[in-house]
């Protein structure tokens, strides 16, 4: 049977976007303190960011020749993002061992200020150097110095592009998410995959019967309760799995979203692949799939 | 109004100045018979030669080319020069008075030309970057219960300067006068100086401004971790900061020619010094009037040590301005000292340059310059205003009569004919 | 088109070119840039004067050609645009400029880029004194910008500099960064007596190899990696400064002038230790 990919849309919403070039000694440093500093923030739903690991570096695309990786983070706004990146690079970049912590967007009006405010952990001691057009702020630390930009830049980014993966194997439906995330992983940039794995299990809807929660358990993709809820899985679905796709440009995410779509379609045991949305009113963006796979999908 | 008095057939100058050395001691009494002066009254061996070798200068008025010419034609060849150039240059000044030095800047402004005062200018910019603790001498003289030498000689130098100022006059605040005062010398050789202090220093040469700021660190208590500096013992700079503590008024005086780092490193610890106890610092100055000719630029120019006059422009200062020895296409020298020639790199260059020599040597050389007029000998043929080392202007009395006229009337006869010569 | 401005005769009296900037020429008829008034000794007189003019300013660009030991305040003040020199200048290069760029193929003489507050300056050759200095009784040095020097330099570079970099290929004189105040002074070839007196924050890299002239008032921390001075060799080789040997192990830190606030640094090639 030929997998379908279901004629919706994801619904994806604007959020201030950073990136952050993490250099270290050696590449395993630099990707200790790239996973670090993106850690729970796999959801604005309840975390401060949504974050993850982009791309590791090669020492000759890094500022300073070291190996790098480069990391992007997501906030509500520029307050939010500021405040969110300066505590993961001072907690989780700065306390790691031999790194050093970069901006890796240009910097415009629309910046917000990092190493500008993890300086004062220097005590006084810190010093500021102005290279080019950018300022760092060197910080003093047990193995030397803490070196990290003063401003990153920010880009207005897409966040919540999705897609989900149905199948009636658990383990082949997440071994074709998985490869769906591999795909995306190697061949797309300025994006981010921020759950585990890059996929998220616990896919969610807006609103609970709860007051005070913000969202609840996804139902209508929750094969167990077919019967007692409407559902949105074909009938021999057994297993779905989100991958969820942050990027700093909608095309970014389109293209994303594209490769995704066509990977986990081609894997074996895969139903379908559709789309969360809530109806349209929510999000400003729509990612209709068979939109982006005309016009990004390779040719069959 | 004449304060002489005549005794047989001298003259006697009661309180002249004499201006051989920065002391200017104002004290001496000068008795002169006809144009000869017999004896100088209370002055140094450096002051009683100063005086006792004024000679009558003979010969020839001026000289153009190395030929005798007459004082009009001389002047009017300096004007010719001086106007043509587009570039001039005024040099020299140290032995001048005010007066004289009033009319050399009205010269260089009526010219469009530059004016420097060498050596001073290290002095000068520590001024500008840290400031100046000073006093009169008078006050060192009634209150420095401690007195640093650094770097000079004075006892060869200023022979008088211990005995009528720094170290043994007594006063109300310090009655047992040379007992009540302790010297401290740091020099790098053994100077006739050094073997009077109460505490002496030889320290390594060209090390002084490592010491300078030892001693500066020492008194503002930042440990310093080597065990010698300057080839002395940190020990004893120790003891040196001890002094410092100890003193109720210290003075530090050094060698006024001493330039670059050291001068902004003494004026810097003079300051530091006060924040506990009162210090003061003053330069030792040669003889001469630098130090006047320094007061009158900053009067009429705002700007110390040089300056440049450009046609439609105030004055611009030259210590950042230009290569000026480079740039000159006429220079004037006042007064003929020597160094002023000397201690300048460029002197090659500026020998190649047409120059007007105005000097107060009894024998000058004619062919020193394009065109060389002879001044009375200053200090001693001349009157006017003179300033001591410490800033104080005294009254200069020529005791005896020159052939020759002063240099401030050739530098405004110079430039009455430049301005004719304009119209 | 840029403007040509090539000197003729071979006087050596100064030539001061005030306000001979792209910023301040372009857009101006070539007759009334013929007339632009400049100082010569102690006169005033108009460009044409002393320079053979061809073309125009309008891409913002002035090259100067001929005898130019002589010429003075070359690219002072300005603002924006591109000179280019093909010889060497006199005083006070790029002095108080505050944008564009100015390089030079000759030497330069005292003064080069005195007080600038931004922009960029290479000269090929060797410099002067007092680049990048504070002008006398002035309390600020450069506040911004690069001056670039392949050759050696004289002394008291950087004099109260505010920020900004200096690099000198060759050697330079007494008193590099003499009372800094902040901003960075690399030197690649000897170094003269006291580099850093009286500095109060900024850095000083003297990588000629030999032994460090230090004053007392300066102390060791050790021997460090500086990260930061990857960031500078990447941003100075881009800006095209070539040719320097740079350091690759690790440099000796010392802090000072504890005279004045302590917190400058030197840093110096492994081993050239104190003089
Ligand atoms: S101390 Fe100086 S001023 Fe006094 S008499 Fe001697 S040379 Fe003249």
């Amino acid at each position: 049977m030929i997998p379908i990919v279901v004629d919706t849309f994801a619904e994806a919403f604007p959020m201030t976007a950073a990136r952050a070039i993490l250099t270290a000694d050696t590449p395993a440093w630099a990707e200790t303190a790239a996973r670090t500093m993106s850690g729970y923030a796999t959801s604005v739903i309840a975390c401060d960011a949504e974050a993850a690991l982009e791309r590791i570096l090669d020492p000759a695309e890094t500022p300073d020749g070291r190996p790098g990786c480069s990391v992007l983070v997501f906030a509500f706004s520029r307050d939010a993002l500021e405040k969110s990146l300066t505590n993961r690079v001072g907690q989780c970049v700065m306390t790691c061992p031999t790194s050093a912590c970069y901006n890796g967007l240009p910097v415009a009006e629309k910046s917000i200020v990092v190493g500008g405010r993890l300086r004062y952990f220097g005590d006084g001691w810190q010093i500021s150097k102005w290279i080019g057009e950018r300022r760092y702020w060197r910080i003093p630390v047990m193995d030397g110095e803490f070196l990290c930009e003063e401003a990153f830049g920010t880009v207005k980014g897409v966040a919540g592009g999705n897609l989900i993966v149905m199948g009636n194997d658990p383990s082949r439906t997440l071994a074709a998410t998985e490869s769906a995330v591999q795909a995306i992983r190697a061949r797309c940039r300025d994006v981010i995959l921020p759950f585990p794995g890059g996929i998220a299990r616990s896919g969610s809807k807006v609103g609970s019967k709860y007051r005070a929660l913000r969202a609840s358990t996804n139902t209508a993709f929750a094969p167990m309760l077919r019967g007692v809820v409407t559902t949105d899985l074909p009938a021999e679905a057994t297993c779905a799995y989100e991958i969820v796709i942050d990027g700093l440009t909608m095309e970014a995410v389109e293209r994303a979203t594209a490769v995704g779509v066509q990977t986990a379609a081609g894997q074996p045991g895969v139903l379908g692949v559709t789309a969360g949305n809530y109806g349209g009113n929510l999000g400003p963006f729509h990612i209709r799939l068979l939109d982006v796979l005309d016009r990004y999908g390779e040719p069959v | 109004m004449d304060p002489s008095r005549t005794v047989d057939d001298r003259r006697i100058w009661p309180d002249s100045v004499c201006t051989a050395c920065g002391c200017l001691c104002d004290d001496i009494v000068v008795k002169v018979k006809g144009d000869r002066i017999l004896e100088a009254q209370g002055a140094c061996s450096i002051g009683e030669g100063h005086f006792l070798g004024n000679r009558r200068g003979d010969g020839p008025e001026a000289w153009i080319h190395g030929e005798p010419a007459n004082f009009d034609e001389a002047v009017e060849r300096a004007a010719i020069l001086l106007a043509g150039a587009s570039c001039p240059l005024v040099i020299g000044l140290q032995e001048c008075t005010t007066e004289g030095h009033r009319a050399a800047v009205e010269l260089a402004e009526s010219i469009g030309g530059g004016l420097e005062v060498p050596g001073v200018s290290a002095t000068i910019l520590s001024l500008q970057s840290v400031g100046e603790v000073t006093c009169t001498l008078g006050e060192i003289q009634n209150r420095a219960d401690f007195v640093l030498i650094w770097r000079a000689d004075p006892v060869r130098t200023h022979p008088r300067l211990f005995s009528r100022h720094v170290l043994e006059p007594r006063s109300d605040f310090l009655p047992g006068g040379r007992n009540d005062r302790f010297l401290a010398v740091v020099d790098i050789r053994e100077t006739t100086t050094l073997k009077e202090a109460d505490l002496a220093i030889p320290m390594d040469e060209g090390a002084e401004v490592e010491a300078l700021w030892l001693l500066r660190a020492l008194v503002k208590g930042i440990a310093i971790e080597a065990e010698q500096i300057a080839g002395v013992a940190l020990k004893d700079w120790q003891a040196l900061v001890e002094r410092f503590r100890a003193a109720r008024y210290g003075a530090i005086l050094y060698d006024g020619r001493s330039n670059g780092l050291s001068v902004r490193g003494i004026h810097s610890l003079v300051r530091e010094l006060n924040e506990r106890t009162r210090f003061v610092v003053m330069p030792l100055h040669s003889g001469g009037n630098g130090v006047g000719a320094r007061n009158v630029l900053t009067w009429r120019t705002g700007l110390p040590g040089a300056v440049r006059f450009v046609e439609g422009q105030g004055p611009l200062s030259s210590d950042a301005g230009l290569p000026s020895a480079t740039a000159a296409d006429a220079v004037l020298v006042v007064s003929g000292n020597p160094m002023v020639m000397d201690n300048e790199p460029t002197t090659e260059v500026r020998r190649k340059i047409p120059r007007v020599l105005l000097t107060g040597n009894q024998e000058p050389h004619p062919q020193a310059a394009e065109v060389v007029i002879r001044t009375a000998a200053f200090g001693i043929e001349t009157s006017g205003t003179v300033y001591r080392m410490d800033g104080v202007p005294l009254p200069l009395r020529a005791v005896v009569a020159s052939r020759f006229p002063t240099v401030e009337a050739v530098l405004r006869s110079i430039e009455h004919r430049v301005r004719e010569r304009r119209a | 088109m840029a403007l040509l401005l090539r000197r003729t005769d071979e006087s050596d009296l100064p030539i001061e070119v005030i306000g001979v900037r792209p910023d301040r020429l372009r857009g101006m008829p070539p007759a009334e840039i013929g007339r632009f008034p400049i100082r010569h000794g102690n006169r005033t007189v108009p460009l044409a004067e002393v320079f053979q003019i061809k073309g125009d300013p309008s891409d913002e660009r002035i090259d100067f050609e001929g005898n130019l030991r002589n010429v003075h305040r070359i690219g002072a003040q300005m603002s924006a645009g591109r000179i280019v020199v093909d010889g060497c200048t006199g005083w006070h290069l790029a002095a108080q400029m505050s944008g564009g760029t100015i390089e030079v193929s000759g030497d330069a003489g005292d003064w080069v880029g005195a007080e600038m507050t931004n922009g960029h300056v290479s000269i090929c050759g060797s410099v002067g004194d007092l680049v990048g200095a504070s002008y006398p009784g002035s309390r600020r040095g450069m506040t911004n910008g690069t001056i670039l020097v392949g050759g050696s330099a004289g002394a008291e570079i950087g004099r109260s500099m505010r920020r900004g970099t200096i690099a000198i290929g060759g050697a330079c004189g007494d008193h590099a960064g003499l009372g800094m105040i902040a901003g960075t002074i690399l030197v690649f070839g000897s170094c003269g007596r006291y580099p850093g007196a009286e500095m109060r924050r900024g850095t000083i890299g003297l990588f000629g190899g030999g032994p460090v002239p230090l004053l007392p008032t300066f102390r060791r921390a050790g021997r460090f990696r500086p990260q930061f001075l990857a960031l500078i060799e990447r941003e100075l080789r881009r800006t095209g400064f070539a040719g320097v040997d740079w350091p690759s192990g690790k440099l000796d830190l010392y802090h000072g002038d504890l005279l004045s606030l302590g917190k400058g640094e030197i840093w110096t090639r492994e081993g050239g230790g104190l003089a």
